[in-house]
């Protein structure tokens, strides 16, 4: 036990204790963490109760997705004004699980981030790659689509089984693309002695593979997928040489919807949603 | 011999000692310091200037957009530009944001201007400079850099005036604004043809002030049959003669002029319900028919795009066959018209979006096979194609 010493006041201190305004002064400052803490929590974690964007589409019962309809299989529009694409059913299927209808607004490329900040549409769907640099701007969610580089081989090839495979071999890439510069990487930095050959198109450098002129070719997923389709001979490795997310993009502060969407999105990879319509538009 | 004595003096010389080498170390580490930073530097390349060049060209009307705006390094500044001379392309349109070079009102920072500009005469090229993007602190709340409300019309001639100023002799022509016909250039309000014709008038007058040398061209203006009352643009032709009816005339030297190919040949006829490359020949119509016949024309933005899925692409052959074709047809075909710039050469980094089709040249500058085919027809050498 301290010794006691009368105070000032008289009052018996201990020694070693504090001093009844430092001990107020501690006790007010804790509770104003505490406080600090609550309100932290409360307007993020509770955010989405009051999300504008997600109390709007609920009230109008649609949601106004922003897309440029020039990019076939992902979003088009016809001359009767209908637009079809995956985009376009990623978004009505969205639409679908939250109860409200998808409008869709066609908007050139340039005017999609402006538009989607002036509230002309509420979500941009649009094979829109994730752009980190504009990460403040406009809140991203996770990917639904890789629109990445695959090593792509002809069906009945068996001794490539990965990049190492690639030594002395002939790779075909689409002139000056990614395909090209992820090639020339493993030739330089991985040190994988490969040949490149440049094609015009990347269907030219699929179609060298498939006659046997290359031993592979390293080429953007959408076109493997379609060349795979038709008129195929083709495989490609699972795992993607780069990624290119494509993600759906809204406003900041949106904490809510983005929970909402991302939570669909992890359900549609889990019930093969997002398989479907691949095997539907590629 | 005392050593307690001995030690005793050492105590007492010790603590002047400690202070020496105190000293000492401290005046190591300011000369260590700075060598630590420059040895920990990654090595820059020196870029010189170099000697001024001249572009070897069979058509002096050719040229490009380059979007050097947002390249940080000036080696690749000065490749680009070597590049577009290599090429034989005489004119480059580049982008200059008033937001970057006026962060604060009256405060002006032209380093990198500078720099893309000098670089560009060095090559032999001349510079359209294209000049909008509003600075924070001339934008209203919750709008976007597009969005100039006219208190700020002054504010935007007055960088005009400098900008004129100190590029006086060196950039000899500015563009005023872009496709203002377009809402979402216009900051997402209706296009208002009267109100660009005021910020016109505006910019005009005071880049005269600068240097009455200057020329100043009327806004590219973007083709599109966008219908009467559309939220998202107006047509560009309509836009222009109302342009005229607010009294524009008089306020520009010549006007820029947007003229995409789209999926069509440079030589598909024009007609108002189309757009086309030929589209530039109704623009100079309504220049015409308002008196503004002899004005010169710039086509500052045109061109074909081969990504392999946009909806508005054509394959990579046709592509160069149409840009050849095109740089042609405005050389022989069209007075009124000084150059055609396509766009864009490159960009600092990939779009990753079928923009990339547009341009000559990657970012890692690999030159795509459209560059080689219009370097052979500058050069006057048999295209690829047409080769036997």
């Amino acid at each position: 036990m301290g010794k006691m010493k009368l105070g000032r006041q008289g009052a018996a201190e201990t020694k070693g204790a504090l001093p009844r305004w430092q001990r107020w002064f501690w006790l007010l400052l804790a509770l104003g963490c505490w406080l600090l803490a609550w309100h932290l929590i409360r307007t993020t974690w509770f955010y989405g109760h009051t999300d504008p964007s997600w109390e709007l589409i609920q009230r109008r019962g649609v949601v106004r997705v922003g897309m440029d309809a020039t990019y076939p299989p992902f979003e088009v529009q016809d001359e009767s004004g209908d637009f079809s694409g995956y985009d376009v059913d990623l978004a009505q299927e969205l639409a679908r699980r939250w109860g409200v209808r998808a409008d869709f607004v066609n908007i050139y490329f340039d005017g999609l981030y402006d538009a989607l900040l002036t509230d002309k549409c509420d979500l941009l769907i649009s094979a829109l790659p994730y752009d980190a640099t504009l990460t403040q701007d406009v809140l991203y969610s996770p990917s639904y689509f890789n629109a990445g580089l695959l090593l792509v081989v002809r069906e009945d090839e068996r001794s490539i089984k990965g990049v190492n495979g690639l030594a002395d071999k002939k790779v075909g890439v689409e002139l000056g693309t990614a395909g090209h510069l992820e090639a020339r990487r493993l030739r330089e930095q991985a040190r994988i002695p490969l040949q490149i050959v440049p094609f015009s198109t990347s269907y030219e450098a699929l179609q060298a593979l498939h006659a046997g002129e290359v031993d592979a070719a390293i080429v953007d997923s959408i076109s493997v997928y379609h060349f795979a389709r038709d008129p195929g001979g083709i495989r490609y490795l699972s795992k993607f040489l780069t990624d290119e997310q494509y993600v759906i993009a809204m406003r900041p502060g949106s904490g809510y919807l983005w929970k909402r969407i991302a939570d669909e999105l992890a359900r549609m990879h889990k019930d093969g949603f997002l398989q479907t319509l691949q095997d539907k538009w590629f | 011999m005392s050593h307690g004595g001995s030690n005793q003096r050492r105590l007492t010389r010790l603590p002047k000692f400690s202070k020496l080498r105190k000293s000492l170390f401290v005046i190591r580490l300011l000369v260590a310091l700075p060598l630590l930073w420059l040895v920990g530097r990654a090595p820059q390349p020196v870029v010189r200037i170099g000697p001024p060049q001249k572009v070897q060209t069979t058509n002096p009307k050719m040229g490009v957009h380059t979007r050097l705006t947002d390249e940080v390094e000036e080696w690749k500044i000065k490749r680009t530009l070597e590049m577009v001379r290599e090429m034989g392309a005489p004119w480059i349109v580049e982008y200059f944001p008033w937001g970057y070079y006026e962060p604060e009102k009256g405060h002006y920072d032209w380093t990198h201007p500078d720099l893309v500009v000098n670089h560009a005469l060095a090559q032999g090229l001349t510079v359209l400079a294209r000049i909008d993007f509003v600075p924070e602190w001339a934008q209203p709340e919750n709008t976007t850099f597009r969005y100039l409300p006219e208190e700020h019309f002054a504010d935007y001639a007055d960088f005009i005036y400098a900008f004129v100023q100190h590029f006086s002799g060196r950039v000899r022509y500015v563009i005023i604004w872009n496709e203002p016909n377009l809402s979402f250039e216009w900051g997402y309000r209706l296009p208002d043809p009267a109100a660009y014709a005021r910020l016109l008038k505006a910019a005009y007058l005071r880049a005269k002030e600068a240097d009455p040398e200057v020329t100043v061209l009327a806004a590219g203006l973007a083709p599109t049959l966008a219908p009467p009352g559309s939220e998202w643009g107006m047509d560009d032709l309509e836009f222009l003669q109302r342009m005229y009816d607010a009294g524009a005339q008089g306020y520009f030297d010549g006007v820029a002029i947007h003229a995409y190919g789209w999926a069509f040949p440079p030589d598909d006829p024009p007609a108002p319900e189309a757009i086309n490359f030929a589209r530039a020949e109704l623009v100079h119509e309504v220049m015409a028919r308002n008196g503004d016949g002899d004005l010169p024309c710039f086509i500052t933005e045109a061109g074909w795009n081969d990504h392999p899925r946009w909806a508005k692409a054509v394959p990579p052959g046709l592509r160069i066959e149409y840009t050849v074709r095109a740089y042609e047809k405005a050389q022989q075909e069209w007075p009124w018209c000084q150059v055609v710039a396509m766009w864009a050469f490159r960009y600092p980094w990939p779009a990753r979006t079928f923009q990339d089709g547009f341009t000559f040249v990657t970012p890692g500058f690999i030159s795509k096979p459209i560059y080689t085919e219009v370097q052979h027809y500058a050069q006057g050498e048999q295209r690829a194609g047409s080769r036997q």
